[in-house]
């Protein structure tokens, strides 16, 4: 018996002295991983461990990132789902235009809150319509009249990238 | 269900019910009107003659079990053995005592394997230790968890998609 639980024990130090490398996975720079999937994880542990992963990310990115998440846990199954198809569609597109979107979003954050809901509406609107439409509406006196120049650059970027990107139907 | 000596239906197919006739029968405790009407069932039917002569092997068996008588050394070499364990060091004697406990028996084991578990769990990262990475955690890449939501969040709220309910902006 105590031959047994020395082997057992000398067993258990075997491994807990492993490289504690071996069995983390190699996350780096160039590794795709499934962003769903992380997101996913994320979303599933405790806030003590959620505040250890991004840490390292900066205050304002840090606060960013829990008011998205509760924003994602909000969301329905069925809409998880859906959104999911949409980021990988997002995610096939040429890197630059990913990041022009994610510009153009950004500078949509700054503006003030009545601004951001009606570029919002136009572009649920945008969404709704054919290219041929959603060109002409571009041109309208009504979409002028209504945004800035800086505000229909934005909507018409994102009009551009709509149209390269997800279909409507996704 | 009680056996009938009218029906002189067989106890083996009509049930468990009828187990305890069989051994009250076969180690003679039955009434004597039920013990003679059974053993005339028993003389025509194959199944209980079966039954009750494997039953009377078992205890035949053990009527001929004989206790070996104590041999005379045995007290001497039992006190003998006592005073070895009086002279063994303190923690010596509690492991004996502990290995002799029978509730502990299982418990070694289980022990041991639990330590092993603790082996396996601990070693990845120092899983659940305060101000050190889970295994869980190990797998998460904080940069890409906030682009994942920010783009997830942007394509909600411009309708991108068309998925989920509008956020207060």
């Amino acid at each position: 018996m105590i031959r047994f639980l020395l082997l057992i024990v000398v067993f258990a130090m075997a491994l807990g002295a492993q490289p504690r490398g071996i069995l983390r996975p190699k996350i780096g720079k160039g590794r795709q991983v499934r962003p769903m999937r992380q997101v996913e994880k994320f979303s599933r542990l405790t806030p003590e461990e959620r505040k250890r992963v991004i840490e390292r990310l900066p205050p304002e990115r840090q606060k960013e990132v829990e008011r998205n998440l509760e924003s994602y846990q909000r969301l329905t199954a069925d809409d998880k789902q859906r959104l999911n198809k949409q980021l990988e569609s997002f995610r096939n597109l040429p890197a630059e235009k990913q990041q022009r979107a994610r510009r153009i979003y950004r500078d949509i954050n700054q503006l003030p809150r009545e601004r951001k809901l009606a570029i919002r509406r136009e572009m649920a609107e945008m969404r709704t319509l054919g290219a041929d439409e959603r060109a002409t509406r571009l041109d309208g006196e009504e979409f002028k009249s209504k945004f800035s120049e800086d505000e229909r650059k934005m909507v018409r970027e994102l009009t551009a990238l709509m149209a390269d990107g997800p279909s409507p139907e996704n | 269900m009680k056996w009938n000596p009218r029906e002189s239906r067989c106890p083996i197919t009509t049930g468990e019910e009828n187990a305890e006739l069989l051994l009250d029968y076969v180690s003679r405790k039955l009434e004597p009107e039920l013990m003679e009407a059974f053993s005339r069932h028993v003389s025509v039917c194959p199944a209980c003659q079966e039954f009750t002569a494997a039953q009377s092997a078992v205890w035949d068996a053990l009527d001929a079990f004989e206790v070996e008588p104590v041999s005379e050394a045995f007290d001497r070499r039992l006190w003998a053995k006592i005073e070895e364990q009086e002279s063994l060091p303190w923690w010596r004697r509690v492991w004996n005592w502990m290995s002799s406990m029978p509730v502990w028996q299982p418990a070694i084991p289980v022990a041991a394997m639990a330590l092993l578990a603790v082996g396996l769990w601990v070693q990845p990262g120092g899983d659940s230790l305060p101000g050190t990475v889970t295994k869980a955690e190990a797998n998460l890449d904080a940069e890409q968890i906030d682009r994942a939501l920010e783009d997830l969040e942007m394509l909600r709220e411009l309708s991108l998609t068309e998925a989920g309910a509008p956020r207060q902006m």
